[in-house]
């Protein structure tokens, strides 16, 4: 089943989507959050480096980890929300096996923060102000791996590395209308919270975790719509269609005269749809009690607001895209793309800083286009900064042509750490044998499908010319040992192939 | 505790090990860790010898009640569900009474996971009262409950097992059974000891308290355990000076107020209780001190409060005992199939009617339907804490120092009596003890006299809060005159 967005678009008109969203951030700090177990710790495998109170020992007690305090603060006040200078702990009960003690210690009757605004661009690039209704402290829980009989015939394994790592629970007012603007959301919120250092961000390892209330209401009427919650949805790109998805159904259901079920849901990635889950429905009684064992936590006392202020003086927090779009005059458009990966901002910035000489468009286009091309998500991006800006900066003085240059960056990618002048004088002197030559010509012919095409359909005069030109290609690529004749007798039968 | 000489901390400890061994048919304790203790009693003796003791606990021995955790020794809660759990932690209390030289003889018998006020639901067997053990007792005392839940602890101490133990007092667990059994029970400040090691029944009720012969032993025991502690976040970091000391003179005791409440006197207590507690406020104002009534209007809410609040927490801190981690694991004998049947069959054959009792109330308590008691019970515990908080106001219009009030309703009912009650009319034995609890403050149960059939009286002094040194002065007077007296 595939969503049509244009009738998606048309849909919303009578029945407007309102989308919140409830993200899960571990925070960055050396312990957990009620223990001196250590976050993060170097040891891989599993249920290892655990204190007594991460499993839930009997007798054992939490104790608040003041870094985790300060994270939350930092991220608050970030986020432009009221720190309560008194705020409690609680405790939320149900029964799985990730969760050792039998309830989460969280924050209900008063949280950490409330109120704040994030500002995002929709999809008509206009700012808007995302409201943020509370930012609260609480503790992660477990893993359960589901897999094979492996260990001694269980097929359910526990693993409570995670169990007790702090987490801050942002939830957004439902004021997102589509799945485009709760990504753009949460791109800047990611940003954010690496800026300044509360949250690595990482959504492949869930370090941060978002899930997603939505509803649809019919216009004209007053209140909200049936909300169902979308769970675990892995990275943005999914998070966007995941939403829209989840809107079409709730609209599909409706204006058929049927009812939305409050249910929790999860997001088929491969056939995109969502589906119900079952386990934990949305209208689970958590039977929330005080956490008598921890104080009250008394913010002002701490001295933590001002602390915090003076720390977020010198980190910007504005929209990450509007600032790079004024800082750099790039195109609104431009910006959003940087902010699409992960790794594209802070290298972008870094050459801009480091090569001022640079013109802004072709730092953009190597890495929006050249970049984005090459690397996959899941390895991430490992070209060194520094050999990156020598291939700009000799490509910029013309110094390497536009296929060496990205010869060079294929190499780069594959793990070649060598300057840029070092692999193009080992391009140059290679000793390439026939069948090297012709994957070269084929790869210069592939990527300049235009020329290509010019070249069947013209004139012998325009023929010569545009042969040259792959001439001149090949030759830069292949260095000065090759014959000509040879790369001259490849080209000719290459492109007579394709007549 | 006087200073004794080198080699009678050895004798001492042969002659509470023997009580011990005699007295096996009392079942105070479910593991004993004699060897250990002799090695350490040895040891401090070696340190006597060298005039170098490190205190005035160093080489004696203490009891502890089996909800304290004690790393390679069992802690069981005397339950089915944790009858093979090795703590790898040593409870900060325990901790702190190791450091100071004493020696750890065992760990007692007690209500399954501290619930219950006549120590029948363990899963090792009730402890049988003290008058038992005397061949001369009639053969009604044989029946008599020791009261819980530290019920082991208490006859321990009652029965010269040991020179002190170490209980937990939720809803009057320590000064219950310290009155059955005549000995003194102490229960400090909520936050004054650290709960660290504690397993807990209801967190926001429940303290480490203290059993001794004598007041003054408990006074030393509390100045050893007493204090902040990393690991309880609700322990209390203030200045600590010692509470074992004595009123100067008269005139010091001439200024101490001491309230009466009057809806303490309900017609169930027993006449002789009433007796008791009269008899001590008389010899108050004969010492010169101010004895006048009070009134704490809320007193009559405090069992059906507590009964809401105990049972909410106790929900809430037994939702850990599901097996996955430590505990019972029932799949030897059963086969679970799923998650849910494996935390379903550990908790339906690991945990006793009582508990079960107070999970599922609790539960309901909890729960959106049944919230509304809990919400109830919250408000009223805010209006018992004020009423103590009205008497106790040095700028209010009658203030007082101390309240003495009775500690049961009568003597140790028999255990058919008990065994007739419903979990629920069970917590009435516990009238004049769970308020204190509810408001956090401390209190001391004070052996006066012994009545019908040779059984222990005794009366509760409540002190302000963090005012054990006030408190421990008033219980050493009486002690005094008491002992005068008889």
């Amino acid at each position: 089943m595939r969503v049509s967005v244009f009738l998606c678009k048309r849909a919303s008109l009578n029945w407007p989507p309102c989308v919140g969203l409830e993200i899960h951030a571990q925070i960055c700090s050396r312990d957990k959050i009620f223990s001196t177990g250590p976050v993060g710790s170097h040891d891989p495998s599993p249920n290892s480096s655990l204190s007594l109170f991460d499993v839930a020992i009997p007798g054992t007690m939490p104790v608040i980890n003041k870094d985790c305090v300060k994270a939350g603060v930092l991220t608050a006040l970030a986020l432009r929300s009221r720190i309560n200078s008194r705020s409690y702990f609680d405790r939320k009960h149900y029964f799985y096996p990730d969760l050792p003690g039998g309830y989460q210690i969280s924050q209900n009757r008063v949280p950490l923060a409330v109120g704040g605004y994030l500002s995002v661009y929709n999809n008509n690039n206009q700012l808007i102000n995302v409201s943020i209704k509370q930012v609260q402290l609480e503790q992660d829980s477990g893993k359960i791996v589901f897999g094979e009989k492996t260990i001694e015939g269980h097929d359910t394994l526990l693993d409570y590395k995670r169990a007790g790592v702090g987490l801050m629970e942002i939830v957004t007012d439902p004021v997102l209308i589509d799945g485009s603007s709760a990504a753009n959301f949460i791109r800047e919120l990611r940003l954010l919270l690496k800026r300044i250092g509360t949250c690595d961000g990482n959504m492949a390892d869930g370090s941060l975790r978002v899930d997603a209330n939505v509803s649809v209401r019919e216009t004209g009427s007053d209140g909200m719509g049936t909300r169902t919650e979308i769970k675990n949805i892995s990275g943005i790109k999914f998070l966007k269609k995941a939403i829209d998805y989840e809107i079409w159904r709730h609209i599909q259901v409706l204006s058929k005269g049927g009812v939305v079920l409050p249910e929790t849901m999860r997001y088929d990635e491969r056939k995109n749809v969502t589906t119900p889950t079952r386990g934990k429905s949305s209208h689970q009684d958590y039977r929330f009690i005080e956490e008598h064992d921890l104080p009250a936590l008394l913010i002002e006392r701490e001295g933590l607001v001002d602390e915090c202020r003076k720390i977020l003086e010198e980190i910007p927090t504005d929209n990450v895209v509007e600032s790079l779009s004024l800082k750099y005059g790039i195109s609104l458009y431009d910006a959003q793309v940087l902010e699409s990966e992960d790794w594209a901002i802070d290298l972008f910035e870094e050459v801009m800083t480091q090569c001022p000489q640079l013109p802004v468009k072709l730092v953009i286009s190597w890495i929006t286009s050249e970049l984005y091309g090459l690397i996959n998500d899941r390895d991430g991006m490992n070209v060194c900064v520094g050999n990156f800006m020598s291939l700009l900066i000799l490509f910029n003085q013309n110094e390497l042509t536009g296929p060496q240059a990205k010869k060079i960056l294929r190499l780069m990618v594959k793990g070649d750490s060598r300057s840029p002048i070092d692999i193009l004088h080992d391009i140059q002197t290679a000793h390439y044998s026939h069948t090297d030559i012709v994957d070269i010509c084929e790869t210069i012919l592939t990527e300049h499908k235009e020329e290509v095409s010019e070249y069947i359909s013209g004139n012998d005069r325009r023929r010569k010319l545009l042969f040259g030109f792959f001439m001149g290609e090949a030759m830069s690529l292949t260095g000065r040992d090759c014959d000509p004749k040879e790369i001259k007798g490849i080209l000719l039968e290459l492109l007579n192939n394709k007549m | 505790m006087a200073a004794k000489g080198a080699n009678s901390l050895l004798q001492s400890f042969q002659s509470k090990i023997s009580s011990m061994k005699n007295l096996s048919h009392l079942n105070a304790f479910i593991t004993e860790t004699i060897k250990i203790a002799e090695s350490q009693v040895m040891e401090a003796q070696k340190r006597n010898e060298d005039g170098a003791p490190l205190g005035p606990l160093d080489g004696h021995t203490f009891a502890v009640k089996d909800n304290l955790c004690t790393a390679n020794t069992l802690t069981t809660c005397a339950s089915r569900f944790l009858s093979s759990f090795t703590p790898p932690y040593t409870a900060t209390a325990v901790q702190r009474l190791l450091s100071s030289g004493a020696a750890m003889i065992g760990k007692t018998n007690m209500d399954e996971f501290a619930m219950g006020s006549s120590n029948l639901s363990s899963y090792y067997g009730a402890v049988e009262h003290p008058n038992s053990a005397s061949p001369s007792s009639s053969s009604s005392a044989h029946n008599l409950v020791s009261g819980g839940s530290s019920g082991g602890s208490a006859v321990a101490v009652a029965t010269g097992m040991c020179d002190f133990a170490l209980g937990s007092d939720t809803g009057g667990s320590v000064r219950l059974p310290a009155s059955f059994c005549g000995t003194v029970g102490l229960k400090p400040t909520y936050g004054r000891v650290s709960r660290h090691g504690l397993i807990p029944l209801a967190n926001s009720l429940d303290t480490v308290g203290i059993f001794a012969p004598t007041v003054s032993t408990a006074a030393n025991v509390l100045d050893a355990v007493s204090g902040w502690d990393r690991c309880d976040s609700t322990s209390v970091r203030r200045e600590y000076c010692s509470v074992n000391d004595e009123f100067a003179g008269n005139e010091e005791m001439t200024t101490v107020r001491v309230g009466i409440p009057k809806e303490c006197d309900i017609k169930e207590l027993s006449p002789e209780n009433r007796t008791v507690w009269r008899l001590v406020a008389d010899e108050l104002e004969s010492l010169g001190m101010i004895v006048k009534d009070v009134s704490l209007p809320h007193f009559s809410y405090s069992v059906p409060c507590y009964t809401v609040i105990c049972s909410a927490e106790a929900s809430s801190n037994m939702a850990k005992y599901t097996g996955a981690i430590f505990g019972y694991d029932c799949s030897k004998a059963h086969s679970p199939s799923t998650v849910d049947e494996m935390f379903a069959y550990n908790r339906q054959f690991g945990l006793g009617p009582v508990v079960k009792h107070r999970i599922i109330a609790g539960t309901y308590f909890l729960s959106y339907h049944g919230r509304h008691h809990y919400e109830q019970a919250l408000k009223a515990r805010s209006l018992i804490k004020n009423d103590y908080q009205t008497v106790f106001d040095k700028d209010g219009p009658d203030p007082v120092d101390i309240l003495i009030t009775p500690v049961s309703l009568g003597p140790p009912p028999t255990r058919s009596t008990m065994e007739e009650l419903g979990p629920v009319e069970a917590y009435v034995l516990n009238t004049f003890l769970v308020p204190v609890n509810l408001a956090g403050l401390p209190a001391i149960s004070v052996p006066i006299t012994r009545g019908e059939g040779e059984l222990p009286l005794s009366v509760q002094v409540i002190s302000k809060w963090f005012d054990e040194g006030l408190m421990i002065k008033i219980a050493k007077l009486i002690e005094t005159f008491m002992r005068n007296k008889n």
